[in-house]
């Protein structure tokens, strides 16, 4: 297929200098359903979280002159697609992101709390829960409970696949508070499962 | 191995859109784009419109000028008594650039600049809403 070969950051520039819209079109069929579903593990609603794609897109094609080349794409297309998802949140008066960050600490019980030590270092989840986890429906119920900053952490990090130095840029958190919200995140899932 | 099965858990929770999803949004951009050019195109019609009303006032002023300055005397004298032009040429040159009123040109020719980018633009947003009718749905 037409781009297959170029990387976002070509793609990008291809569109600003020919405005053509099968490029623009390559870009949207390429991170629709990443979109879609980020939104819509934030949002619950099929028809909110279609909204908000809608609007994350249309975000994308009104800011494309403002992408910096060099800058990592898929970074700002979740940035574009995390800001606009907490505007609709605000809007809705749902809970909203810093509202649950001051969340974080009830698993600290005090600021001297060391998450390193809580989780062993190469065991994230219990083998039972991973089993557990398989389950979707489960998995979904789980993450029902969890604050949003650590299921965006979570989702991110394991459907995205993308590191914690990406998801600080994407959440403005430096790389250290992204790893211990991460332990936070892990500890939380061991806690309810 | 612990985190590949926690991704592959976590990918299978993904959620898919309706089919018909990226063609709501090309539609939805499409709509915005179309309503952006025809405001730019209303703007540069505007600002041709006023262009051209401004031609009035400002070659009026233009002409005026070169007739008090005597402008057309030095120019006439250029295309008489064919000796004399040989011998003072460069003293005419001086007097005609004298008497050229400056100001008046300027005005006018930045008049005229606007006229043009004007059109130029119009005619930019007359093609690209065309163009945008047949190939984005």
């Amino acid at each position: 297929m037409l781009f297959t070969d170029q990387n976002d950051e070509q793609i990008i520039t291809e569109y600003l200098s020919s405005n053509k819209e099968e490029v623009f079109r390559f870009l949207l069929n390429k991170y629709d359903k990443h979109a879609y579903n980020f939104v819509r593990q934030m949002v619950v609603n099929n028809n909110d979280a279609e909204d908000i794609t809608q609007e994350v897109f249309i975000k994308i094609w009104k800011n494309l002159k403002k992408y910096k080349n060099g800058q990592n794409f898929k970074t700002w297309f979740f940035t574009i697609a995390k800001n606009t998802t907490i505007d609709f949140l605000r809007k809705k008066k749902s809970i909203v992101f810093s509202d649950l960050e001051s969340k974080t600490n009830e698993i600290g019980e005090g600021d001297s709390f060391d998450f390193s030590e809580t989780i062993e270092s190469n065991e994230l989840l219990p083998d039972e829960i991973i089993q557990k986890i398989q389950d979707r429906e489960y998995l979904n119920k789980l993450l029902s409970q969890i604050s949003t900053i650590y299921k965006t952490i979570l989702l991110l990090h394991y459907q995205e696949e993308m590191t914690f130095e990406e998801i600080g840029k994407i959440l403005d958190k430096p790389l250290n508070t992204v790893k211990s919200y991460h332990r936070r995140a892990i500890i939380k899932l061991r806690e309810i499962a | 191995m612990q985190e590949e099965n926690i991704k592959k858990a976590f990918q299978n929770l993904s959620f898919s859109p309706k089919d018909d999803l990226s063609f709501s949004i090309l539609s939805k951009i499409l709509k915005k784009e179309k309503r952006i050019r025809r405001i730019k195109l209303v703007g540069h019609s505007l600002l041709g419109f006023l262009s051209i009303v401004g031609f009035f006032p400002v070659f009026k002023s233009l002409f005026s000028e070169l007739a008090k300055s005597g402008f057309y005397e030095y120019f006439s004298l250029a295309f008489s008594s064919g000796s004399n032009i040989t011998f003072y040429w460069k003293e005419l040159m001086l007097s005609l650039a004298e008497s050229l009123p400056v100001v008046n040109i300027l005005f006018s020719l930045i008049l005229v600049f606007v006229f043009l980018l004007s059109i130029r633009y119009m005619l930019k947003q007359i093609i690209s809403i065309n163009h945008m009718g047949r190939s984005y749905v």
